[in-house]
């Protein structure tokens, strides 16, 4: 509600960094990795189990994306052809290969098996040999390792996949030598192409689930009565022959629909003695703002928005004689209103406010935000003491806030819940990609 | 294997409010429903909604109103139960729409039949029936039941007051012309699918997703008209 440049930062999340490129901080023995840090050699003799040398990317897999892939390109399959490709997570031991030790997983090029927590490997895939490309991706919505050979999926090869986990190569012959791509060069497999299957499946999925036939026709009526948004309910109405119309004054309502609709479009103009008048004359104690009750917040924002209104129509000195006049009754009640108020008065230090770091307060859709905070208040108004507030056909009460918006924030709730219970992992649910 | 969970081993029942991203809040912006609201006036042709709209919240129209008004004056045709304007609309609009899509047209030629019985025309309906939706219905079984039932307005005397009075509801009218009016939208190419339905379809499937992962509970919405959640009384402690 407070249009502060704080909660404006809030809404830019920053996505977690990938792979880039091999941890050279920590590394298998026998191992020469290339300055540009994505090649790396084994220059080792390999005769004993534990002569393994395993490299790792610089960073874990990133838990916000729904698939995570990475590319190995053999470029020398050395004496053996000994190489695995696959993930692991930060306590892997590195004379080993991924796939033989917990919380890892490897697809070996000698036997094409798959390898989870043993020596012993599992029928998989083809093998892969010098000039091949192999994959591994991560499915962390549905909790999936797969891999690719040449461009080619091979199908799923483990299931319930949940520690953090690094991309990680082994290597144990001499002059195998692997170039990794962790996505700065194009992929041979056609990753985007999956992911975009992945979403086309699913949104038919959605697509397949029913609504009611009249439920986004209900929804917008109750968002525009809710809102005071009166034409536009009656152009609709007229358009879609509704018959639910409802009266624009409900019995045992203090605030109507046609006051709610005034107050919007007074405040749209800028007219806010026009507004404070039309409260007023229906409940006169609003006269002197209480310390408490629903109207604070209305009072305080209509009030701000008259010395915003005046400077405006670059009336300083009235704007000045305004502030000093009424909005001491507010300071000291809360902290945002306390920081409302040094954001507003701040406006007074530029020539020109509508260009200034507080410009936003200047705007349309500042106004828009002091009439809702007005309208949610004489909703509250309206349903004191009235139980019945679905009679107002869910205008009222709940906290004030329209059914549609109700559903919007149920739906993220639902969102997040569903990655909360997926170890925090997955994509990030965001509701402006399915806004605008 | 140590930090291999079994499945259905989650994590149950977390005394911090349910559902929160990774922001740690929910936050709806009013800007947002705002677009949602124009999104379907302007998907739906309600030109007039739209416009007032734009005046009241000062929302953008997204799109010149004046392309929509093909598709509004179609659908008030349907709404006034003048099918047949409407199909004829369509089809000078471009006559593939209706050629492509057997259940859009059964429906509408559906519609036109429910007309005529509303108007008490029974000779006219049962002729029409008989020589245009009856050869519909051979082709397709869901198509015929949907026709008898149709026909059995025909059998009340007061067919408002009978088991299928729903077929001469302003509902009625409103869908076929929402049906009409999306496979126009399709045809065009113009706008994706209405964000708002789909937005519900999403919270529906979500809510069936996050059951299927593990039984814990959680407020779930399932009436969409009030947005009333059900244990909504359990759990209020639990939201903030």
């Amino acid at each position: 509600m407070f249009g502060s440049n704080q909660a404006r930062q809030m809404d830019t999340y920053t996505k977690e960094a990938s792979p880039s490129q091999l941890n050279t901080a920590n590394y298998g023995n026998f191992l020469k990795v290339s300055k540009d840090k994505l090649s790396v050699q084994y220059v080792g003799k390999g005769s004993h189990s534990n002569d393994v040398g395993a490299i790792q990317a610089d960073r874990p897999v990133p838990s916000d994306v729904l698939v995570y892939y990475y590319e190995v390109h053999v470029r020398d399959a050395g004496e053996r052809g000994v190489i695995a490709v696959g993930f692991a997570d930060l306590h892997f031991r590195l004379s080993r290969q991924p796939g033989w030790e917990p919380n890892s997983y490897g697809y070996h090029a000698d036997d094409g098996n798959k390898f989870h927590n043993s020596g012993k490997g599992e029928e998989y895939g083809p093998s892969f040999v010098q000039g091949d490309t192999v994959g591994a991706g991560i499915h962390l919505e549905n909790r999936e390792i797969f891999f690719t050979k040449n461009g080619k999926k091979l199908g799923v090869a483990f299931h319930n996949v949940k520690a953090t986990l690094f991309p990680t190569v082994g290597l144990h012959s001499q002059n195998e030598h692997v170039e990794v791509n962790f996505g700065a060069k194009p992929f041979q497999f056609d990753i985007e192409g999956m992911v975009a299957e992945e979403r086309d499946q699913r949104q038919q999925e959605v697509l397949r689930s029913t609504i009611p036939g009249q439920a986004c026709h209900n929804l917008v009526c109750s968002y525009l009565r809710h809102y005071g948004y009166a034409d536009t309910l009656k152009a609709f109405d007229a358009d879609a022959f509704a018959q639910d119309t409802g009266p624009g004054q409900q019995n045992g309502e203090a605030f109507g629909l046609e006051d709610r609709k005034r107050v919007r479009t007074m405040l749209f103009e800028g007219d806010v003695e026009g507004a404070r008048g039309l409260l007023v004359g229906r409940r006169p104690q609003l006269a002197e703002p209480q310390a408490d009750g629903p109207f604070l917040d209305a009072l305080f924002h209509l009030s701000v928005q008259q010395f915003i209104e005046l400077l405006r129509k670059d009336k300083v000195a009235e704007a000045v004689e305004h502030a000093r006049s009424s909005f001491s009754a507010f300071q000291g009640h809360s902290e945002q209103i306390d920081r409302h108020l040094e954001d507003v008065l701040a406006l007074l230090a530029y020539k020109d406010p509508f260009a200034s770091p507080m410009g936003h307060l200047m705007t349309t859709t500042q106004r828009e935000t002091v009439a809702d905070v007005t309208n949610a208040a004489m909703l509250d108004a309206s349903t004191e003491g009235s139980s019945a507030s679905t009679a107002l056909g869910g205008s009222g009460g709940r906290g004030c806030k329209s059914v549609l918006e109700l559903i919007l924030v149920q739906l993220c709730r639902v969102q997040a819940e569903i990655r909360r219970r997926n170890d925090n992992k997955g994509e990030i649910f965001d509701l402006d990609q399915h806004v605008t | 294997m140590a930090s291999l969970g079994k499945p259905g081993e989650m994590r149950q029942g977390s005394r911090d409010a349910w559902g929160h991203d990774a922001k740690g809040t929910v936050e709806v912006k009013k800007e947002r429903m705002n677009r949602l609201v124009m999104n379907y006036f302007v998907t739906e042709g309600h030109v007039d909604a739209a416009r007032e709209f734009a005046r009241e919240s000062g929302t953008a129209t997204e799109v010149d109103l004046d392309t929509i008004k093909d598709r509004m004056l179609i659908r008030r045709a349907v709404q006034r139960g003048e099918v047949t304007e409407a199909m004829d609309r369509v089809n000078d609009l471009n006559p593939e729409i209706l050629e492509h899509d057997s259940r859009l047209f059964f429906h509408l030629q559906q519609q036109r039949l429910i007309e005529l019985i509303r108007q008490k025309e029974v000779d006219k309906a049962l002729l029409f029936a008989q020589e245009y939706l009856a050869p519909l219905g051979e082709e397709n079984p869901a198509f015929l039941e949907e026709l008898e039932r149709t026909l059995a307005l025909l059998a009340f005397e007061d067919p408002s007051t009978s088991p299928v009075k729903d077929l001469l509801g302003v509902q009625r009218r409103q869908q076929a012309a929402s049906e009409l009016n999306s496979a126009i939208l399709h045809a065009q190419c113009q706008e994706k699918e209405p964000k708002l339905p789909n937005l519900l379809k999403l919270l529906k499937w979500s809510q069936n997703r996050l059951d299927e992962f593990s039984d814990a509970p959680y407020p779930r919405m399932d009436d969409f008209e009030t947005g009333e959640t059900t244990r909504s009384s359990l759990q209020t402690p639990m939201l903030e």
